[in-house]
């Protein structure tokens, strides 16, 4: 063998697959020995990450093969109005916090996943803790270590701009201000928390409401998810 | 009724065999990591469904890299979401790279990788993630190396005018 063996081929040399050929080419060959040994050590790196346990969960939590996908679709139809009512009921029975904070802010509105909402973009917001992800659509919490990012979803093409705003009015862009289309979208970026303990917001709204917030510490013009830190689980 | 479909137990070995390579290479694609580990658990899902022509693969590891390419592909077509800014655990720097891979032309070729069309993806993919020459990439597709040459040209060509600043204020990705 002249040429490098394809990438795929080196990779699988890397997770244990017999290739006489392969081998015989990276006995011989500098470059492809080094790429082998970045392979062997990204691998060995994977398999202490949380990653690769998340994805396990992920598969042990996966609907079977078979007819189980399209009775989930069925559920979400049936379910959706349930929990459209469940959110209206979430929306009437709480008000928003007064201007400039407080721990509850508005709740945003859930929906059932795929089912279109025509209003203000509905936000969740991620949080990874020792590998595990979790989703919150109101109060955050986070602990040291934390990484966090903003899902958030429009029915039509939306400006839209999302941070983390501290009550010491740091402000910590996560989502840059762009116009969204309509579906659902994650920040480019994540924040990680250091054992200082954090409190605030996480916000998201239109850029002009987002920088205001970030000018006055009113809250009235985003959608605003309180944010506070837990020293211990 | 023949078996279509892959037991879970079994696409879990293959997970822990194969998921760093299956998760690098949907990053390279997505350019984001949780777009990423959605491609994969996209890609095993399929396999739980219809993945029995894993077995008699000739190279496994390529089968299933054929799999998470389309995840990866529809991932960002479907989600359309944001890629401006890499997140906090979008690990680039650690990553071996493969010694026929341009980087820099690679790097700029995926970011166009929405705008080819279904061949010139597949042809991206082989040449700027995979590293194979102009005859490996016409042996799999069915080009001479010839024409692989002039495809490449094109979607080298194509990628740098998406990117130029031209046409990213007219249309952003």
């Amino acid at each position: 063998m002249t040429e490098h063996p394809p990438s795929h081929r080196l990779e699988a040399l890397a997770a244990g697959d017999p290739d006489p050929d392969a081998e015989a080419h990276v006995a011989d060959c500098e470059a492809c020995r080094e790429y082998l040994d970045a392979l062997r050590e990204e691998l060995g790196a994977w398999r202490r990450s949380p990653a690769r346990e998340r994805g396990l969960e992920r598969l042990r939590e996966a609907a079977p093969a078979g007819s189980n996908v399209r009775y989930l679709r069925w559920a979400s139809i049936a379910a959706a109005p349930l929990l459209v009512a469940a959110a209206l009921m979430l929306f009437i029975g709480r008000k928003p916090s007064p201007a400039g904070g407080g721990t509850s802010a508005v709740p945003p509105v859930t929906a059932a996943p795929g089912l279109r909402f025509k209003g203000p973009p509905e936000v969740a917001v991620v949080v990874e803790h020792a590998g595990v992800q979790h989703r919150f659509t109101g109060a955050v919490v986070v602990r040291a270590g934390d990484r966090l990012r903003v899902e958030v979803s429009v029915a039509r093409p939306t400006p839209i701009a999302a941070g983390v705003l501290t009550r010491d009015h740091h402000y910590v862009p996560l989502l840059l201000p762009a116009e969204l289309d309509a579906g659902t979208h994650f920040s480019g970026k994540a924040a990680q928390f250091d054992a200082e303990p954090t409190t605030g917001w996480v916000i998201v709204g239109s850029p002009d409401a987002v920088r205001a917030a970030q000018a006055t510490g009113q809250l009235s013009g985003v959608t605003a998810l309180p944010l506070s830190y837990a020293s211990r689980r | 009724m023949p078996e279509t479909g892959l037991g879970r137990e079994e696409v879990g070995r293959i997970y822990e065999r194969y998921g760093c390579f299956l998760r690098r290479r949907a990053w390279l694609i997505t350019r984001d990591a949780a777009l990423a580990e959605d491609a994969v658990h996209e890609a095993l899902v399929k396999l739980m469904k219809s993945g029995a022509g894993y077995r008699s693969a000739d190279h496994p590891l390529r089968w299933l890299h054929a799999v998470v390419d389309r995840s990866s592909i529809d991932q960002l077509r479907r989600g359309k979401r944001l890629r401006t800014a890499a997140a906090l655990d979008d690990p680039v720097a650690r990553r071996a790279e493969h010694p026929d891979v341009d980087i820099e032309a690679r790097d700029s070729v995926l970011k166009a990788l929405g705008t080819l069309g279904e061949v010139d993806q597949r042809i991206a993919i082989l040449s700027f993630i995979d590293g194979m020459s102009q005859s490996q990439i016409g042996e799999e597709v069915g080009y001479s190396r010839v024409t692989v040459n002039k495809r490449l040209q094109t979607i080298r060509e194509s990628a740098r005018a998406f990117l130029s600043p031209e046409s990213s204020s007219e249309a952003a990705p």
